[in-house]
């Protein structure tokens, strides 16, 4: 090896790879399975390493690694998968705005979702991340799990700060929703009143 | 202006993500302290941050994966050497993905035999084939000998165990029957062995050698008699050699040359 490519790969190991924690998390959350995620890492960093000289040395590296990462997830680890997911998305939007907005503040002071999160396992919680849309999880795993600020998560995910912001409060909002979904299944909460109230009833109808 | 509870509820996230200034924090910090609703809202939402990260932590990166990507680089590496222009030229990060399923192990066997081993379709089957990230739970533990009996009752040669020396401290730890594109039955043998202090895996798989297809491989090696031929893709090292018309492929995330030396110890021992 040339005494230019050995400094190239210096280089690499010194600033690209210490960022290998946070990709493993990452990729661990968007692919949810020890193996995919070792894979889904390890094509990354090596895409990372053929695309070196392109990195511009004063961005950040841990941003534009993990939009490597999410891309190469997105491309190759979900195509089977994305038709139906953008479906999801959309139909997941929908309903992540209707009617949350106006209970929220109520819902918020009887029962709140951190609370619930207690008293759940750790395995319902991945299960109800891992059932938002594939925009709106990753935007949340990069916030609320590893921390990015919303500039590093709109150059990860090369969109737009504002839609960062969307992405980051529609997912939280089904987020929470899934979560209240199961806590009601497991018995940890019973479904709210209201919702009763507004079942209906046709024995009532049948009168 | 001061702020409302709607502005409150609004800017939640961000204010609890701290993307605001000191400055811009001011008039929420005021608001949020006077307001005894938007007090409990933000501190469970705050509450709902800090337990998700806690729920979901995880451990890092398993160190069997960086030292795949130590070899992962070192192929990199290697390849570059080979053809120095390759990766000369940026392209879109789109075009990454086809780049990089286009690229052939280079095959190169220095007795020109090149293993006829094409299938019909003319193309080569990948050593990755022999990878498999989604095991099956093992079918068969117990004591090899009982289960390689099994074994070579389902893929209709013998499946010996292997006889590498006791230094590398080889266990066996499980067996199936594997169906891989392009062979009719596998067997499987998983084995842990100590590398150096460290256990890591080694898989053999055992299949009857006239059902090959072409297996790639980048160098060939004579060991004890028999050609192996070593390739590595993506981390994984992997040997393949025929004896007495029964295929193996040794697969393990070690580099060739200690993948070299186990099948070294297995041949010499037979």
């Amino acid at each position: 090896m040339s005494a230019r490519k050995k400094a190239n790969r210096n280089e690499f190991e010194q600033v690209a790879l210490p960022h290998l924690d946070v990709m493993y998390g990452v990729g661990y959350r968007l692919t949810r399975n020890r193996g995919d995620a070792e894979d889904l890492v390890q094509d990354a960093l090596v895409r990372a390493y053929r695309f070196w000289h392109t990195f511009q040395r004063d961005s950040n590296c841990k941003a534009w690694l993990l939009k490597i990462l999410t891309n190469t997830f997105l491309n190759s680890y979900q195509k089977h998968k994305r038709g139906r997911e953008v479906l999801a998305a959309a139909a997941a939007e929908q309903q992540a705005t209707d009617g949350v907005l106006l209970q929220e503040r109520s819902r918020a002071q009887q029962d709140p979702e951190g609370a619930l999160l207690d008293k759940m396992v750790s395995d319902d919680v991945a299960s109800a991340l891992e059932s938002l849309p594939p925009d709106f999880r990753i935007a949340v795993v990069l916030c609320d799990l590893e921390g990015l600020s919303y500039k590093e998560i709109a150059d990860a995910m090369d969109c737009p700060v504002g839609t960062v912001m969307s992405r980051l409060y529609r997912g939280r909002r089904l987020l929470q929703k899934q979560l209240y979904g199961y806590a009601v299944e497991r018995g940890i909460v019973k479904a709210n009143d209201v919702e009763d109230d507004n079942m209906i009833n046709l024995s009532d109808y049948r009168k | 202006m001061a702020l409302t509870c709607n502005d409150v509820q609004k800017f939640v996230h961000p204010y609890l993500d701290g993307e605001f200034t000191e400055a811009e924090r001011g008039e929420l910090d005021y608001h949020v302290a006077e307001c005894d609703q938007c007090r409990t809202y933000v501190s469970h939402e705050r509450g709902f941050k800090v337990r998700l990260r806690d729920k979901l932590a995880l451990p890092p990166a398993p160190a069997d994966l960086r030292s795949r990507i130590t070899l992962a680089l070192n192929e990199e590496d290697a390849a570059n050497d080979e053809q120095p222009s390759r990766w000369q030229h940026a392209l879109p990060i789109t075009s990454i993905v086809a780049a990089a399923a286009a690229i052939a192990l280079f095959v190169a066997f220095p007795n020109g035999r090149t293993l006829e081993l094409h299938d019909t379709a003319g193309v080569d089957v990948d050593p990755t084939v022999f990878v498999d990230n989604h095991p099956a739970p093992v079918e068969v533990t117990g004591p090899i000998q009982r289960v390689s009996k099994e074994l070579e009752h389902q893929v209709g040669v013998p499946v010996r165990p292997l006889q590498v020396s006791t230094k590398q401290n080889v266990h066996f730890t499980g067996a199936r029957i594997n169906r891989l594109s392009g062979f009719d039955r596998v067997a499987r043998l998983e084995y842990e062995f100590d590398n150096r202090g460290k256990q890591q895996q080694l898989t053999v798989q055992v299949f009857d050698a006239s059902q090959r297809r072409n297996i790639k491989a980048t160098h060939r090696r004579r060991i004890a008699g028999l050609d192996v031929y070593f390739a590595s893709r993506r981390g994984y090292s992997f040997a393949y050699f025929e004896d007495n018309a029964v295929g193996y492929v040794f697969t393990s995330d070690v580099d060739i040359e200690t993948l070299a030396e186990l099948v070294r110890s297995e041949l010499t021992h037979r």
